[in-house]
């Protein structure tokens, strides 16, 4: 699965992300959620990505969620989707996803994440090492 | 002197900052020594939860999978109830607690493995992880539509692809990434004690790692719902008839609820 990078407009850390993946070749979909709503599948994939349901992608700060003025603790995931989707400013932008991981913000340091890597497999031989060092 | 200066923008705040380790955790949910490895893998996150993130990926062998499906039909008084049980379905199962977040898929498949290792009753049925849901506190309406959905399946098989794409053979495997992007990924395949995975932490990191104190047993119960008392004296340092002593007293305090097993006990929050 290629990355999908959830974007709002006049976001400038959505521009240095979207830059970011065309300069390294990764293969992206950009779903601008401020003018095409965000569908309630693609609002599921983001939430199994986080590590506590909502706190990492709300933007507490934002106009939109304080002029909502309430718990979304208290609310169930439908209850939270149909919220987000008609008022998408109150997500943290932009978001990034592909099947292993999610990342909110742009950072140059984390993003480097989304580069495809290879991997090798620890040698027995270092394994017994540790074993005898353990 | 006093000028107008216009505030640069926080930088944005991002989930992995912190940790510059990525682990995957390849497991077969229903093996029967994943209760072994999930000790393992509860003690490497209390005391260095800092370091990583872990991902589990389902990867059940698939020609374990290529059964036919069973009905289970029971009659009662009222309707005709129809189960249905199927090997592949515990693990779309976790997929669908996932979309709830990482920790409502943690919950569930600890819960799940919790159901194997007691083998209390057929997890490969529907009505047994519709119950182990609830068990594990999840939002049910959602799971029951999730279960049933294209995404939940989608889910699992990308969780198979990436078992393909990190060429995993077998269950269990970990496989540790580093912050330098250069750098491949570790992959250690098959069971090894704590101190093995500790040391790779340790080497990938290069440096001396930090560990944290564990937390009250109160937390750590809250955080893992059932521990064996080998588990919470390998997480204290502690003897394990020193750890069976301080979990029966959280048990006549009403805490925690004894259940025996094999010549060990689990104790669960109560």
């Amino acid at each position: 699965m290629a990355v999908t990078i959830f974007t709002q407009t006049s976001c400038t850390s959505s521009k240095k992300a979207l830059q970011w993946l065309k300069e390294n070749n990764i293969s992206f979909t950009e779903k601008r959620i401020t003018s095409d709503q965000l569908t309630l599948p693609e609002f599921k994939l983001i939430l199994s990505m986080t590590e506590d349901g909502t706190d990492e992608i709300i933007s507490t700060n934002s106009k939109d969620f304080k002029n909502l003025n309430c718990d979304i603790n208290q609310l169930s995931i439908q209850e939270l989707y149909d919220i987000v989707k008609d008022h998408p400013k109150m997500l943290r932008s932009p978001i990034l996803v592909d099947e292993k991981r999610l990342q909110v913000g742009y950072n140059d340091m984390d993003i480097r994440r989304f580069i495809p890597r290879k991997v090798r497999a620890y040698e027995l031989y270092e394994m017994q090492r540790l074993s005898l060092e353990g | 002197m006093n000028t107008i200066q216009i505030m640069p923008a926080p930088p944005s705040p991002t989930t992995t900052l912190s940790r510059p380790i990525e682990l995957y955790v390849f497991i077969d949910p229903l093996a029967p020594n994943s209760w072994d490895l999930q000790a393992i893998i509860r003690k490497l996150q209390v005391n260095y939860n800092q370091y990583f993130t872990l991902r589990f990926v389902l990867s059940t062998e698939l020609a374990s999978l290529n059964v036919a499906c069973q009905r289970v039909n029971s009659c009662n008084s009222e309707y005709e109830e129809i189960d249905v049980s199927h090997p592949v379905l515990p693990s779309i199962a976790v997929k669908a607690a996932e979309l709830q977040g990482k920790k409502a898929g943690y919950r569930y498949l600890m819960k799940l493995q919790e159901y194997v290792l007691l083998n209390m009753k057929n997890v490969r049925s529907c009505s047994t992880l519709l119950e182990i849901a609830k068990e594990a506190n999840l939002d049910i309406q959602e799971f029951q539509t999730d279960f049933q959905s294209l995404e939940a399946s989608r889910a699992f098989q990308s969780d198979l692809c990436i078992t393909r794409e990190m060429d995993v053979e077998e269950v269990p495997s970990f496989v540790f990434f580093n912050e330098n992007i250069e750098d491949e990924g570790l992959k250690v395949s098959g069971n090894y004690s704590y101190e093995v995975y500790e040391q790779i932490l340790e080497e990938l990191l290069d440096g001396e790692l930090i560990c944290q104190q564990p937390p009250s047993v109160e937390e750590l119960f809250k955080r893992y719902h059932t521990l064996s008392t080998k588990e919470v004296a390998s997480i204290y340092n502690i003897t394990e008839q020193t750890a069976d002593r301080e979990l029966k007293k959280k048990m006549l305090q009403q805490k925690v609820d004894r259940i025996n097993y094999e010549e060990s006990s689990l104790w669960r929050l109560k």
